[in-house]
């Protein structure tokens, strides 16, 4: 690197999708100094379960200990630096490194080493077991950090912390299944795209045709998180004709913009937390996104649509159909913001565009009209301080 | 290969050689042109491969496993006409083809107008650049009631990579 990125206030220089020795310091800075989502207590409710995730590009095994606290390890063997867990999930008491077969508890601890009095030096006995993290939760949130001086998670999450913790109820919400999908971009796309009011209600042309988005506000907290939110106007059957019969679309099947469990005036709202983790609640459509960077031109997005403890399954049906058939990969919006941000990637490092701008809205405030761009200004504001530029 | 089974025939009898020979022929014509329907871009031809009140649920083996409800698609005839709109008139479409293989087809009678039938599918993408790469690969899990041709109840279509690396425009 020649010298730092330059990022104001308005303009992000392009180089930070592009350049790898940026991307490796990504890696270390926010991903292992920093708070990182890995994933949900509600992934692991058992003793024994567990789930592969990444801390960035890091593999790890989140796990739930028979003592009921989540840990999250590095998923990497003490011996020769092998995956530890292969399988995405599952329920086991210890972990067995499938080369050696070297042992480990559900919380790091090396258990057994075959053939160990064969080392003939003492200082070769023990080696050590699975690198833990620090791991605090947050409304069902599980984050890791391996650093001692960071703040406590509730603390960092600051003003987006009630927002998140009234969306996921505090935690008590289930699985309905995943969306994985790779896309050919930068990882810091794909969170200001989900932020990105903009684009909305323009890449989203549909959207406008259906007269789905309500004035709302554009929200920047503290410590790089935002939130986009606007009032959910869910309608009856018969309403829903009405509206519909005035707009260019005509939607034959509008049970995705309609939730009849909530009441009027109910936000739908996108909260995005610094650096990896969006948290969607849009009328019967719950779900948290994880953000895991594959290189400087790769990201997979790993999504897990939720259901709340107790629903009936026709309610849980519901749910997953909406999710799916909007947000998923063949969704009316999911689809079109993967080939948005595929085309911005398909530039980066090659053109006379240098820098990305993002310049909407009141330059003085940190939050306005829901199509400002406050909340991705906050973004690259943190990142430029967490990256020590 | 010899096509039997156009519009206006009727449920086959499956017993003797004979008759499930040709229950076979109209089992594999309806997967065939589901498969090019959709490589093709015809997909409102497509639709019409399904009982007016068919259901097509596109999902993951990791869903599909666990008994988790998420999929990629899950559309009613309503759903498949609301599809159809978005992709004549709003999405961004690719200039990519795709070429549909199905094959492995084992066909369990159910009743003379109900069929069960599974096989395995391979959908290839080639990009604008030229390049070839596999979009999905998986099982149709299909579900056929004979109304006045074979069509599908349900198809339900299991990629094996849970992992999707291209987006999906029409169904697979």
């Amino acid at each position: 690197m020649q010298t730092n990125p330059k990022i104001t206030q308005t303009e992000v220089d392009r180089r930070v999708f592009a350049d790898e020795e940026i991307y490796r310091l990504e890696m270390r800075r926010l991903f292992r100094d920093g708070w990182t989502f890995v994933g949900l207590e509600a992934e692991v409710p058992e003793p024994g379960d567990f789930r592969r995730s990444w801390m960035g590009d890091l593999p790890v095994i989140m796990t739930r200990s028979r003592a009921g606290s989540v840990n999250v390890l590095e998923n990497v063997c003490s011996h020769r630096g092998s995956l530890v867990a292969l399988d995405r999930r599952g329920n086991c008491s210890t972990f067995t490194c499938p080369y050696h077969q070297w042992v480990f508890a559900d919380d790091g601890r090396q258990l057994g080493v075959p053939m160990r009095k064969k080392y003939t030096d003492a200082r070769h006995k023990d080696r050590g077991g699975l690198r833990a993290a620090r791991v605090e939760t947050f409304a069902g949130l599980v984050w890791a950090t391996f650093a001692d001086d960071v703040e406590p998670l509730a603390e960092y999450l600051a003003d987006a912390g009630p927002h998140i913790d009234e969306i996921l109820r505090g935690g008590d919400v289930t699985v309905l299944g995943y969306h994985r999908f790779q896309v050919r971009a930068n990882w810091k796309l794909f969170w200001e795209n989900t932020e990105d009011a903009y684009h909305a209600s323009l890449l989203h042309n549909f959207s406008q045709a259906l007269k789905i988005y309500q004035v709302g506000e554009n929200i920047a907290f503290e410590n790089g998180h935002g939130a986009i939110r606007w009032e959910m106007v869910s309608l009856s059957d018969d309403a829903m004709r009405d509206h519909l019969a005035n707009a260019k679309f005509q939607l034959r099947d509008f049970t995705l913009f309609q939730s009849h469990d909530r009441p009027a005036g109910s936000w739908n709202r996108v909260v995005g937390l610094f650096p990896n983790a969006l948290v969607l609640e849009e009328w019967d459509m719950l779900n948290v996104r994880h953000i895991v960077p594959k290189g400087t031109d790769c990201v997979e997005l790993h999504t897990v649509a939720l259901g709340l403890d107790g629903e009936s399954p026709e309610k849980r049906a519901k749910r997953a159909h909406d999710y799916g058939n909007f947000f998923g990969p063949a969704g009316f919006a999911g689809r079109d913001d993967v080939v948005a941000i595929g085309a911005v990637q398909a530039t980066e490092g090659v053109s006379s565009v240098r820098t990305s701008f993002m310049a909407l809205g009141d330059l003085s405030e940190r939050s306005g009209d829901l199509d400002g761009e406050y909340t991705v200004r906050a973004f690259y504001d943190e990142y430029r301080t967490r990256m020590g530029w | 290969m010899i096509v039997v089974g156009t519009a206006n025939s009727r449920a086959t009898r499956t017993e003797g050689p004979t008759g499930v020979a040709q229950l076979r022929e109209q089992v594999l014509h309806l997967l065939y042109r589901a498969c090019t329907a959709l490589d093709e871009r015809r997909y409102r031809d497509w639709i019409e491969l399904f009982a007016p009140d068919g259901r097509y649920v596109a999902t993951s083996a990791e869903n599909f496993e666990n008994g988790w409800p998420l999929a990629v698609i899950d559309d009613n005839r309503s759903s498949m006409l609301d599809r159809a709109e978005m992709i004549e008139k709003y999405w961004t479409v690719e200039p990519a083809r795709t070429r549909r293989m199905v094959g492995n087809v084992d066909i369990a009678v159910v009743s003379p107008e109900r069929l069960n039938v599974r096989s395995a599918f391979v959908v290839y993408l080639t990009n604008p650049e030229g390049r070839v790469e596999i979009q999905a690969t998986g099982s149709y899990r299909d579900e056929l009631v004979h109304l006045d041709d074979w069509r599908f109840q349900r198809r339900t279509a299991v990629h094996d990579n849970d992992l999707l690396t291209h987006t999906v425009t029409y169904p697979l």
